[in-house]
């Protein structure tokens, strides 16, 4: 075996966290399930959806729920339900269960009210956490482990210092055997000639030039005129960047060196160690595609910043580094890693084992990222857009 | 602290400037712990020419290259829209064109 890191042995594969998820399977039942999990700490999911759906997104909604259930860093999830809805708690809870997960579900008109719900829910979910810390870390190999990368709340650092730093830390998990995911396809056009001669294969290359030209046409359809037409946009000229191929350059610097194996659709996992990007197809900020790797089995994930922002996941932690050595001090609450010391002089090979080392040190619980310290669980619906 | 650049990559003839710097300045290229003037002010995040680039040929950064330059460029001069072509036609789709025409080899 290779190189292996503490986890939480699951049926399939590991976690890197146990945390206890609480589901709500219809906006009627946000309140009971947030009270739940307010009572307890428990991580919760709560959305706005999950009844009076069409034909098209009624399932996605089902799907959606059922991938966090499974995700690898969740130790056992309480469903929570109206009795009405379209989501089907109890098969919810079947399918989860085949995960090798302690699920248990509740319905309020069955249970006899909200009160009574809470009472149960907070005892049920009381028993799971005694059960999650009852489990040790053991051994489990690095080729299982999952990593999702990107960036958002840029500046002019993150791609000069923050995603060449992420690169070369990306570059020691993938020769460890990890799974590294990057998404935003929407920044891709540009580099697609780099991309493909990235490829492990033609046809890997050829799927990568597909996913670009699609996403070509699907912008042109939408706004009337062609990605070249209005990028760089006059902000990313404005703060030094030239041409498209540069602007997208910066982006994929993020995924470093290795071969990339492939591309995979929403909720595919990578089958898998090396490098894949995910074509989610969903609209939305980098809140929506956080949720696309965690639903994908991401254990965790890296994202670089300029400015800043605090956004985490409800399944993974999120560790956040900034190239901006500025930023870094004026927000010690927000960010976990300084990359902008590669300005001030500090080689880059360097900065990129120092996150790399940083990330393990996450993955095997010795470390928690501030997504985990703030409490920002966040979790957003995936509602792929028609193709 | 004196004025910096980033070079990113060893092949690159451009370097990203760390901080605002004024005509006349020296900028220290870190990568190369070398310094070289700066022709005129170039602001932060923007690109200074570290070898001299003639008019037509490639602008390299990240190791690749991302655009062609319309007028000699200088060691020292601000390397932006003003003089340099943004060619992603070719080197971006001309290759995918060529690259699904050539098929598996």
């Amino acid at each position: 075996m290779g190189k292996t890191i503490m986890a939480y042995k699951r049926k399939k594969g590991f976690g890197i966290r146990n945390y206890v998820l609480v589901i709500s399977t219809v906006h009627c039942a946000n309140t009971v399930a947030q009270q739940i999990a307010a009572a307890t700490d428990a991580h919760v999911i709560t959305h706005d959806v999950g009844c009076g759906e069409g034909k098209t997104r009624q399932p996605q909604t089902f799907q959606c729920l059922l991938n966090a259930g499974k995700a690898p860093n969740i130790f056992a999830v309480l469903i929570v339900g109206l009795g009405c809805e379209q989501v089907n708690g109890r098969e919810l809870k079947r399918l989860i269960e085949e995960e090798g997960k302690q699920v248990e579900f509740l319905s309020i008109q069955e249970e006899g009210g909200p009160q009574q719900t809470k009472e149960k829910g907070v005892a049920i979910v009381k028993q799971m956490m005694a059960e999650a810390a009852k489990q040790e870390r053991v051994p489990c190999p690095m080729e299982e482990l999952s990593i999702g990368i990107q960036c958002g709340g840029s500046d002019w650092t993150t791609a000069l210092t923050g995603n060449v730093t992420l690169g070369e830390a990306v570059d020691r998990l993938v020769s460890q055997g990890a799974a590294v995911m990057m998404s935003e396809v929407g920044g891709l056009p540009g580099s697609e000639h780099l991309l493909a001669q990235q490829a492990a294969s033609y046809e890997v290359g050829l799927q990568i030039i597909d996913v670009c030209d699609a996403n070509r046409a699907r912008y042109l359809a939408r706004n009337g005129h062609t990605i070249e037409e209005t990028n760089p946009t006059p902000g990313n000229k404005e703060g030094g960047i030239t041409t498209l191929v540069e602007k997208s350059t910066g982006n994929i610097k993020k995924a470093g060196h290795n071969p990339l194996q492939g591309v995979l659709e929403l909720y595919q996992r990578p089958p898998h160690g090396g490098l894949w990007i995910i074509d989610h197809k969903c609209p939305g900020l980098e809140s929506v595609t956080i949720n696309a790797f965690a639903l994908a089995g991401a254990h965790m994930m890296l994202f670089t910043t300029g400015r800043g922002t605090p956004v985490g996941s409800a399944l993974l932690p999120l560790l956040r580094l900034t190239g901006n050595p500025e930023s870094f001090r004026a927000l010690p609450s927000m960010l976990d890693f300084n990359a902008g010391v590669v300005i001030e002089g500090t080689p880059l090979e360097k900065a990129g084992e120092d996150l790399y080392n940083m990330a393990l040190e996450v993955a095997e619980g010795k470390r928690l990222t501030k997504t985990e310290i703030n409490g920002n669980r966040e979790f957003f619906m995936m509602h792929p857009e028609e193709s | 602290m004196e004025k910096r650049a980033i070079q990113i990559d060893k092949g690159d003839n451009v370097a990203v400037v760390a901080q605002p710097v004024d005509t006349g300045e020296t900028v220290l290229i870190v990568e190369k712990a070398q310094t070289i003037k700066a022709l005129e002010s170039i602001r932060t995040g923007h690109k200074i020419a570290i070898a001299p680039i003639a008019n037509g040929e490639l602008i390299i950064k990240y190791g690749i290259p991302i655009g062609r330059a319309t007028q000699d460029i200088a060691v020292g001069n601000w390397v932006h829209v003003h003089n340099v072509e943004d060619i992603t036609e070719e080197l971006c789709n001309r290759y995918t064109k060529e690259y699904r025409q050539r098929g598996k080899q």
